[in-house]
């Protein structure tokens, strides 16, 4: 069976946080609401198009943040010439795919926004993988470029059909897909190169040579060469078979474009990080900006108390008649040992501890 | 190891067949036993029987790495799951049928009565008709005839109880068959494993 191995989530938020933090990004911290019809006005760009909404004292619609990137791309003094590297803890209110009621997701990312040149995207992947390798060892870092895809479209004229391919893409369900392509007179060729990129095998310089066969036309390329530079800037730092080529990432569509990238740990059985460029939000907002960034999951992990088969180091019992002070300077003794310790008049049901030390008057 | 949910019923011993023919047998599976889980240490896989309908929900939260689940129940679930591969086993279709005299109204929504509610609002939104739904969960068929619903949208195999009822298919929505599904994430960490599974299974596919 697939074991469950716990992860303290407090550990890994800090972890997670110094990280950023050496890499020179600083904190973003939401206090405020946003207004209903920042995300109304946004809406491709968000995940779910549902917010938890309410009228503030003064008479606006105000929302529960659905996501945090809009915020950050809004609120962040981003010119032209002065880029922003942020990075936040924050929760965002989402339905539940299953009850259909909202519930509180905890996201922990960050954002690059400003000129995203060839170092700042091998900065953010490596911080992606590095994240990753801080939750659990066994990580894969999936990278693909969207480009490569709507070249592909572009030049077999099937961009009506682009959701029902992306789709297909990313569920690597390449027999629909052909079938798909028969039935809306799509060119074959087309349908052929795209299931050999979803279907591609192999470590990235391996899928990478499979996708510059199939990239003939320029975006296509251009896409396919933009990868290539990350892979050359990405090798021999350690996580050459853990940062993968995989076609079959495609994420949103309507809010990435570029370099789009997924992260999964082998103590999850979810998606536990995405992230990708996303140019079109920040346009909206501020021009001749771009932006790249990812989000981890907190909630995808298997997060809880790495427990031993104990509740505590020590149990100290005291009496009505114990001295207190003495009671007092034993726990302290354990807890500068940084031990955990409880003190307690009996021995607590249902709980284990390791030694116990009587202080009851006999 | 690999961690495998079956449909459990018919379908789910034609796919057990095919994996046995492919090198994935487990002796246990075969015996007689109030088991719930069956393991082949030797040939790496342990297999589970469970609802049809839930292979697809075993799979996403990755209590199993694969599992074979029809294409209806796929769509209609909406999984995030990879389809590594129609099994084309199980084949049937998914269709709108009502009685023979029926004549589309326009001048109102159309009343659907289906347990496949995710599909039938995709389908008519693709369409552009409005419809109501009425979500039954079996015996499909009766509710054009007792007049609950104008039209029916539901699996059609062999279409002999529908001939025998006075109802026939007026569209067809897509072609059904049994598909393999992995989990995403497990696909990463034994995508060797998954990927030798899916090459052996491929030589066993009956032929269309």
């Amino acid at each position: 069976m697939n074991k469950r191995n716990y992860i303290n989530g407090e550990e890994l938020c800090f972890s997670l946080k110094k990280l950023y933090e050496s890499f020179g990004y600083v904190q973003f911290k939401m206090s405020k609401f946003e207004e209903y019809s920042v995300y109304l006005d946004n809406k491709n760009f968000l995940k779910s198009p549902y917010a938890i909404t309410f009228t503030d004292l003064n008479g606006k619609l105000m929302a529960l943040k659905p996501d945090v990137t809009l915020s950050i791309v809004k609120n962040t003094k981003t010119t032209a010439d002065a880029d922003q590297k942020v990075y936040y803890r924050e929760s965002v209110y989402r339905p539940d795919k299953t009850t259909k009621e909202f519930k509180e997701i905890s996201q922990m990312g960050l954002e690059f926004i400003g000129k995203i040149d060839d170092y700042a995207t091998a900065e953010i992947l490596l911080l992606a993988a590095k994240s990753l390798e801080a939750i659990d060892g066994d990580f894969v870092l999936d990278v693909s470029h969207l480009g490569v895809l709507t070249g592909l479209l572009q030049e077999y004229n099937a961009q009506t059909y682009a959701a029902e391919i992306y789709a297909f893409i990313s569920s690597k369900n390449t027999h629909d897909l052909i079938d798909f392509c028969n039935r809306k007179n799509i060119d074959q060729t087309f349908a052929k190169k795209v299931a050999t990129l979803a279907g591609a095998k192999g470590n990235f310089r391996q899928v990478l040579e499979v996708a510059k066969k199939v990239a003939t036309n320029k975006e296509s390329a251009n896409a396919v060469s933009a990868l290539e530079t990350i892979f050359n800037a990405l090798q021999n730092i350690g996580f050459d078979d853990k940062i993968r080529l995989d076609f079959s990432i495609v994420n949103d569509g309507d809010y990435y474009n570029g370099i789009v990238f997924q992260g999964y740990v082998g103590s999850s059985a979810y998606t536990v990080l995405t992230g990708g460029r996303y140019d079109k939000l920040v346009g909206k907002f501020v021009n001749g900006v771009s932006a790249m960034g990812f989000a981890v999951y907190l909630d995808e992990l298997p997060l809880g108390e790495v427990s031993d088969g104990f509740d505590g180091d020590a149990l100290v019992l005291y009496g009505a008649d114990t001295d207190v002070a003495k009671v007092l300077k034993t726990v302290q003794k354990y807890a500068e040992q940084g031990k955990k310790v409880c003190a307690a008049k009996s021995v607590p049901q249902n709980k284990n501890f390791k030694t116990s030390v009587n202080l009851q008057e006999k | 190891m690999l961690n495998i949910a079956l449909p459990k019923g018919r379908l789910g011993e034609k796919v057990y067949k095919m994996l046995e023919k492919a090198g994935y047998s487990c002796d246990e599976i075969t015996k007689e036993s109030r088991k719930l889980i069956f393991t082949d240490e030797a040939n790496g896989v342990q297999y589970f029987w469970v609802k049809p309908s839930d292979v697809p929900i075993y799979v996403e939260h990755g209590a199993a790495d694969l599992g074979v689940a029809g294409k209806d129940v796929l769509l209609e679930n909406r999984s995030d799951v990879y389809e590594l591969l129609d099994l084309r086993i199980g084949k049937c279709r998914m269709a709108v049928a009502s009685k023979n005299d029926y004549r589309d109204d326009l001048s109102k929504p159309l009343v659907v009565a289906t347990k496949f509610v995710n599909i039938a609002k995709d389908y008519y939104a693709g369409k552009n008709r409005d419809i109501d739904i009425i979500k039954l969960s079996g015996s499909i068929e009766l509710a054009p005839i007792l007049g609950l619903s104008d039209v029916i949208v539901d699996i059609v195999e062999t279409g002999t109880t529908l001939r025998e009822n006075d109802l026939r298919v007026f569209e067809e929505i897509l072609p059904i068959s049994a598909r393999l599904i992995a989990n995403k994430a497990r696909y990463k960490f034994k995508n060797t494993e998954i990927d030798l599974m899916t090459e052996r299974l491929k030589k066993e596919l009956p032929d269309d």
